[in-house]
């Protein structure tokens, strides 16, 4: 499995865990403000993914991604930029 | 003017919550539009929405459509109301197309050849919110303000992680000297303040919450608020607390 996609069932999953969303079916194409019920809970998820990858995500940077395929792509980004 | 400002807080249940009572209201100040899926539920509320809209809504998953759906209901009440008042003119909802655009604050047009010179959308201001079944909505002249924004937000308990996160240290600190049945009220409404400010701004939450601070004042239902530090000033705030719900407008 490459890293694309190691990290996009992450994300995945990550979402759908912090949203409360097991029966909801999250794509690539799902917009992240969609997802989310309130402003509160599209920023408890955005917290959660500064928490998971720590000190390589930026709420402003997380902030103004649209989709989870955005999310994923920045994430792949910032994680193995070192490399 | 100093950034020390009046809320009124009252109580209504969200039964009585109501397209036409907000629309009264709205002939004496301009309060927000405040809909709820119970005040709306005999309504086909797809019915409103233009053609474009109807593909949009299309692509909407199932759990948030009511929401999506209650929130353009919202904001085309209060732009019909502006209409109606600031024009005397009436248009179908479905003339009224809500459009959203991404970090930026929501615009509206008027669709259909016979309603284009009637306003110009681009010099009105709309925002629009909503949480678990309630939506609120409110247009205001660029003429007369500078920003406005709405909040609503369902009234819960914040996890410890995310209240350090969103407050100030200040904020932080108040909130654990205050009474414990207080302190649920007390963070969501910062929460909302902080959002419906941020919205005025024409940031949203692209401008972190903690950039925002809400001090309780000294006399009753009134707050200090800063941005970046600074003590802010803004030229209206309203509150509501509609049974589970803390409703808040702010206009810069």
């Amino acid at each position: 499995m490459n890293a694309y996609s190691e990290i996009k069932d992450e994300v995945i999953s990550l979402i759908k865990q912090s949203l409360n969303l097991h029966e909801v079916e999250v794509t690539e194409q799902s917009k992240i403000a969609d997802l989310s019920e309130d402003s509160i809970q599209l920023f408890e998820l955005l917290l959660t993914f500064e928490r998971t990858y720590q000190t390589e995500t930026a709420y402003e940077d997380i902030v103004r991604l649209h989709t989870v395929a955005d999310i994923i792509t920045y994430i792949e980004r910032v994680k193995y930029s070192a490399v | 003017m100093g950034g020390l400002v009046h809320y009124e807080k009252w109580y209504v249940s969200c039964a009585m919550v109501s397209v036409m009572l907000t629309i009264k209201e709205s002939r004496v100040r301009n309060f927000p539009t405040i809909v709820s899926s119970e005040s709306v539920s005999r309504m086909k509320l797809e019915c409103c929405l233009s053609i474009s809209e109807q593909k949009m809504g299309e692509a909407v998953t199932v759990a948030k459509k009511e929401n999506w759906l209650l929130g353009r209901f919202a904001a085309k009440v209060a732009i019909l109301k502006t209409l109606t008042e600031h024009h005397g003119i009436n248009v179908p909802y479905a003339d009224i197309e809500i459009i959203s655009r991404t970090l930026k604050p929501p615009t509206f047009r008027l669709c259909g050849d016979r309603h284009g010179s009637l306003l110009e959308p681009s010099e009105y201001h709309l925002s629009i919110a909503h949480s678990h079944g309630v939506a609120v909505a409110q247009v205001a002249s660029q003429a007369l303000y500078a920003g406005i924004g709405v909040d609503v937000e369902r009234i819960r308990t914040f996890n410890d992680y995310t209240l350090r996160n969103f407050c100030t240290e200040r904020e932080y600190a108040e909130h654990m000297r205050a009474p414990i049945e207080d302190r649920m009220t007390d963070t969501t409404l910062w929460w909302c303040l902080k959002e419906a400010y941020l919205k005025a701004l024409g940031t949203g939450l692209c401008t972190h919450p903690r950039m925002v601070e809400v001090i309780k004042g000294i006399e009753p239902n009134t707050v200090t608020m800063y941005y970046k530090n600074d003590e802010i000033s803004v030229d209206k705030y309203w509150t509501r607390r509609n049974g589970n719900y803390i409703i808040v407008s702010v206009s810069v």
